[in-house]
């Protein structure tokens, strides 16, 4: 395809500044490039994001007790996620660019995962106990500590009836 | 005798530089380097790279707000009476300045997209202009903490005291996580005035608007650190 061929191409009588004008107004398509998203999903998902914000900011003055954490990492999940499928345009990118826009995501699940899975379980069992006569760790409140010098009592065996 | 070798049933190779490129060249634009096929490629290489950074940055903010979320979890009566110190309609406005500018980012990319230099300018200028309203605003926030002695690293007061030392490393976090936030916000106004003297001096075109695009895909990333942020450090517990 000759790109003067094209309506919008600048005249053959003057001599195109490469500098100043766009050289060849080809479809983007045809260089296999990525169209650009219509305007009404640009400005759909930035009123979704400000709707979201006031969410956010009404959710944390509500009294939701242990829960408001988890629902403003909710609401912000969403947020990231408009933002990422239509302003940073993973919908509809190659399914290469979708894989790694996933793969930070995967190691920072892992990386927390394993980080809570220590620092909340800790104090669970009331077993780490180390050479000392304290616990390694604390048992969780409400938990009595078991006593270390006593062993614990066998729990009483239903007496047989003598025959 | 060696036999003959049998046909190569690979298909011949295509030509390397497409009509595009080909013009491109003669009119001394090089909108195509020379290590790739063809800008559909050059564009797909990009991208790529530019999510494998990202990937990068996703752990990099993830791990600081990881040891975050371990201390939060540990003090977590300290860190709700410190974050109650930080002003949050402050901070939602700062929000709602950085989600526009995200608008007019991902605007700035489709007017690429598009070839309409002017309004890549446009919407850069108004990007920059509100990058900077954010960090402004950042500026003040800081100056504010450290006024009312809530600075870690200075002589740190607050009350009631017996919060203090939870208080303290809340302010560690809120400084350090803001503080690399807003230095990639400082970063990516340095990318966005490089790409407004492009656009002001030669003005991009729609074959090669790549470089708005990897802009944008940044701008973006660090606005959605500061969607987790924000939630994290001004909405600890409110109610």
């Amino acid at each position: 395809m000759n790109p003067h061929d094209h309506p919008h191409a600048p005249p053959h009588d003057r001599p195109p500044d490469a500098r100043r004008e766009p050289l060849a107004r080809l479809d983007r398509a045809d260089l296999g490039l990525p169209h650009p998203a219509p305007l009404s999903a640009y400005l759909g998902v930035y009123a979704a994001l400000l709707i979201l914000l006031v969410v956010t900011v009404a959710a944390a003055f509500v009294h939701l007790g242990p829960i408001t954490i988890v629902v403003a990492m909710a609401i912000a999940a969403i947020k990231a996620v408009l933002v990422a499928l239509v302003f940073m345009h993973v919908h509809g990118s190659s399914p290469l660019t979708k894989l790694f826009s996933i793969a930070g995501l995967a190691w920072l699940v892992i990386l927390f995962a394993l980080t809570f899975s220590d620092y909340i379980s800790r104090g669970w069992l009331p077993i780490s106990r180390g050479w000392t006569d304290r616990p390694i760790l604390p048992p969780p409140p409400g938990v009595p500590r078991p006593p270390r010098d006593q062993p614990q009592a066998p729990p009483q065996q239903p007496q047989e009836p003598a025959p | 005798m060696t036999p003959t070798p049998p046909p190569d049933p690979r298909p011949s190779p295509t030509p390397v530089a497409t009509d595009e490129a080909a013009a491109a060249h003669a009119l001394g634009v090089h909108r195509l380097a020379h290590h790739f096929d063809d800008l559909a490629q050059q564009h797909r290489a990009a991208e790529l790279g530019m999510w494998a950074f990202l990937a990068t940055e996703v752990l990099f903010f993830g791990g600081a707000i990881a040891a975050y979320s371990v201390y939060r979890m540990t003090y977590f009566d300290a860190f709700a009476a410190a974050s109650n110190q930080e002003n949050w309609l402050i901070g939602a406005f700062n929000t709602a300045a950085l989600l526009t500018s995200s608008l007019t980012m991902a605007l700035a990319v489709r007017a690429a997209q598009l070839g309409n230099s002017p309004r890549v300018s446009l919407f850069l200028a108004a990007t920059i202009a509100l990058a900077l309203t954010f960090i402004g605003v950042k500026f003040y926030e800081y100056a504010h903490l450290i006024d009312h002695g809530l600075a870690p690293w200075g002589d740190f007061h607050f009350e009631p005291p017996e919060l203090a030392g939870g208080a303290r490393i809340f302010f560690s976090f809120y400084f350090a996580l803001t503080g690399i936030h807003a230095t990639h916000m400082v970063v990516g106004v340095g990318l966005m005035l490089w790409l407004l003297s492009i656009s002001l001096r030669r003005g991009f075109d729609d074959a090669f608007a790549s470089p708005v695009e990897m802009t944008g895909l940044y701008w973006h990333f660090v606005d959605i650190v500061w969607i987790f942020l924000y939630p994290l450090l001004y909405l600890v517990h409110r109610s």
